[in-house]
């Protein structure tokens, strides 16, 4: 089943603006808000064998998608189309973040971010050379978690004092108990086999204030994707992500101790619930030195994530000018106090 | 006529105990116990002149060879007591060198001591440094070197602040070097790793903090272990001027001691 967005105003393709949010027509500029958008305007076509191949409503080319696209562009006539039976039943998103940079927002932020890269060849700067910009809807996992903790440890206060020719070295030992309730709200973890996990956790974080009820026309005219995981199957990701907030919110209710030796923590996480939900990346693909470089931005902080190219002669050169620049500091505090030039 | 008579003679007077203050040549080398050659004498003399006035600090070898059982700290301190040196005047800036020969070789003493500037620049410390420098020169008997060893140490550690350590590694260029690089390859390391894009996400980023507490906590004394550990008496010259001591005549000085 394609979706495909119609204006009611000129018949042309719509598609959906970052900075009004609704969604819009290219040849008339006519907008229309998702929530009211009329149904008769959207067609819907239904294939035979729901393959990877539809037909574009639009022009009738043929739209090849791979098994994971949920929402694609008619490679011929260019037109937004969202292939809605991967959207339903259970791979229905719960909430959606929109997008809120357009893609020349974004290539102006990705130029100005290549331009302040300090450690960058000088040819990767002007950023003349991107590929391709893809805007993206990424589907991810978020989770409600309950974590019951509880934690037993030896804390030890050690006080010194001084009696005498003696210095006293006291070490009081205390056997330390606490069980906490921690929860965590919708902790994102990426759902997607594709993108890269480590370059979506840094995308994070998001604004949830902008989570909205999922529409599929906030996917139109741009690339979106199904999930590749289900919730169940990231949940271990999830818990592995949360371990490091947990043992920091664990120390911060253990105090007052000189030392702590954890012996036990014991951590039941419970999902409270999950969310499946589609999060805005700009993909940024930049042909560089005969490598492809990928970055990914936030589609709705602006965040950019992923490492560019190293130039080594600039990297010598800002360690040689910051080495050279302390050793210089030095010496004219050593001189001043009196030390020798050499 | 009596009336001249009497000023003339005061005035005379007078000069007697100003003008050799005045123009006489000062001494820097008091050589008691008669341990350096003529030349050697008249060669520190000359060199200790240079020094002190390079330094603006009187800098004086003493040597003791009278056997009457005192002591070369006190020695020293009458020394500076009754002859008042000073650069800058009676009973001024002085650093002295006391040598005591009135002993057997490997248990004679000596002594360096500061007063005023010199107890700021030579302190108890940095007196320790140039007793234990100097020692080997002694105990070989080559007096001479000892004395100009001395000289160099005193001038080179009157140049440098007393907030630190002429030889320690704080003026040293190896140290400065290898603080450099270590500062450099932190800050342009951080640059690298940090050029991807940071994680900014935290344990509060997504925590619930109203459905988040602690819902039982107990702390409970086990037992307590107490370990003592005596005190080291700092002896001598240890760090924070340990020696040094106070004349008769209420002058404060520095000092360090040693045997050769």
């Amino acid at each position: 089943m394609l979706v495909h967005y119609k204006c009611p105003n000129c018949g042309a393709d719509m598609g959906f603006d970052s900075a009004s949010g609704h969604l819009a027509c290219d040849s008339c500029g006519h907008e229309e808000h998702i929530d009211t958008f009329d149904d008769v305007n959207i067609t819907q076509s239904f294939e035979e064998d729901e393959a990877k191949e539809y037909h574009c409503e639009n022009c009738g080319a043929v739209v090849l998608t791979d098994a994971d696209t949920t929402a694609t562009s008619c490679s011929f006539c260019g037109a937004g189309v969202v292939l809605a039976d991967r959207l339903s039943g259970e791979l229905a998103p719960a909430k959606v973040i929109p997008f809120t940079i357009s893609k020349e927002e974004a290539m102006q932020a990705f130029k100005k971010w290549c331009k302040n890269g300090r450690l960058t060849p000088k040819g990767f700067m002007t950023a003349d050379r991107v590929k391709n910009i893809t805007g993206m809807y990424v589907p991810f996992w978020m989770y409600d978690l309950d974590n019951d903790v509880e934690v037993k440890a030896t804390g030890t206060k050690v006080r010194t004092y001084r009696r005498g020719d003696y210095r006293y070295t006291e070490t009081k030992y205390y056997r330390v108990h606490r069980d906490i309730d921690i929860s965590y709200l919708k902790v994102p973890v990426d759902a997607s086999e594709k993108m890269d996990d480590e370059l979506m956790d840094k995308l994070e974080p998001y604004d949830y204030n902008k989570l909205e009820g999922f529409k599929t026309p906030y996917l139109a005219g741009y690339l979106a994707e199904k999930y590749n995981y289900t919730d169940d199957e990231l949940f271990d990701r999830v818990k592995a992500k949360i371990r490091g907030f947990l043992d920091t919110y664990i120390g911060s209710t253990v105090r007052g101790y000189t030392s702590v030796n954890y012996e036990q923590k014991n951590i039941r996480t419970k999902k409270a619930n999950s969310y499946y939900v589609l999060l805005p990346v700009w993909m940024v693909y930049y042909d560089f030195d005969k490598q492809e470089h990928t970055f990914a931005m936030n589609g709705q902080t602006g965040k950019i994530v992923g490492k560019p190219p190293l130039s080594y002669s600039k990297a010598a050169l800002w360690f040689s000018g910051i080495a050279g620049g302390s050793f210089v500091l030095f010496k004219t505090i050593a001189i001043m106090l009196g030390g020798d030039i050499l | 006529m009596r009336k001249y008579i009497i000023t003339a003679s005061f005035l005379l007077l007078i000069s007697l105990f100003i003008i050799p203050g005045v123009f006489a040549e000062k001494q820097y080398i008091y050589d008691d116990a008669n341990i350096f050659t003529d030349n050697e004498r008249t060669d520190l003399e000359q060199r200790a002149a240079e020094y002190s006035e390079e330094n603006e600090i009187d800098i004086l070898i003493l040597t003791k060879g009278e056997q009457d059982g005192i002591d070369i700290e006190p020695y020293i301190e009458d020394f500076y007591d009754e002859q008042g040196p000073g650069y800058d005047g009676n009973h001024g800036d002085t650093v002295i060198l006391g040598l005591d020969f009135s002993k057997g070789p490997g248990d004679r003493d000596l002594y360096v001591a500061g007063f005023y500037e010199g107890e700021k620049y030579i302190d108890s410390d940095r007196g320790q440094q140039i007793v234990d420098q100097i020692i080997p020169n002694l105990s070989a008997n080559d007096y001479y070197d000892a004395s100009l060893l001395y000289f160099e140490k005193v001038d080179k550690y009157m140049g440098v602040s007393p907030l630190v350590n002429p030889d320690g590694f704080l003026l040293q260029t190896w140290f400065h070097l290898l603080v450099a690089v270590i500062i450099g390859a932190a800050v342009v390391g951080s640059m690298i790793f940090n050029m991807g894009g940071r994680v900014t996400t935290n344990a509060s980023t997504y925590l619930d903090a109203n459905n988040s507490r602690v819902k039982n906590k107990s702390d409970r004394y086990l037992r307590q272990t107490v370990t003592k550990t005596k005190i080291q008496k700092n002896t001598g010259g240890g760090r924070g001027g340990g020696g040094g001591g106070m004349t008769r005549g209420g002058h404060s000085h520095s000092g360090a001691r040693g045997k050769f």
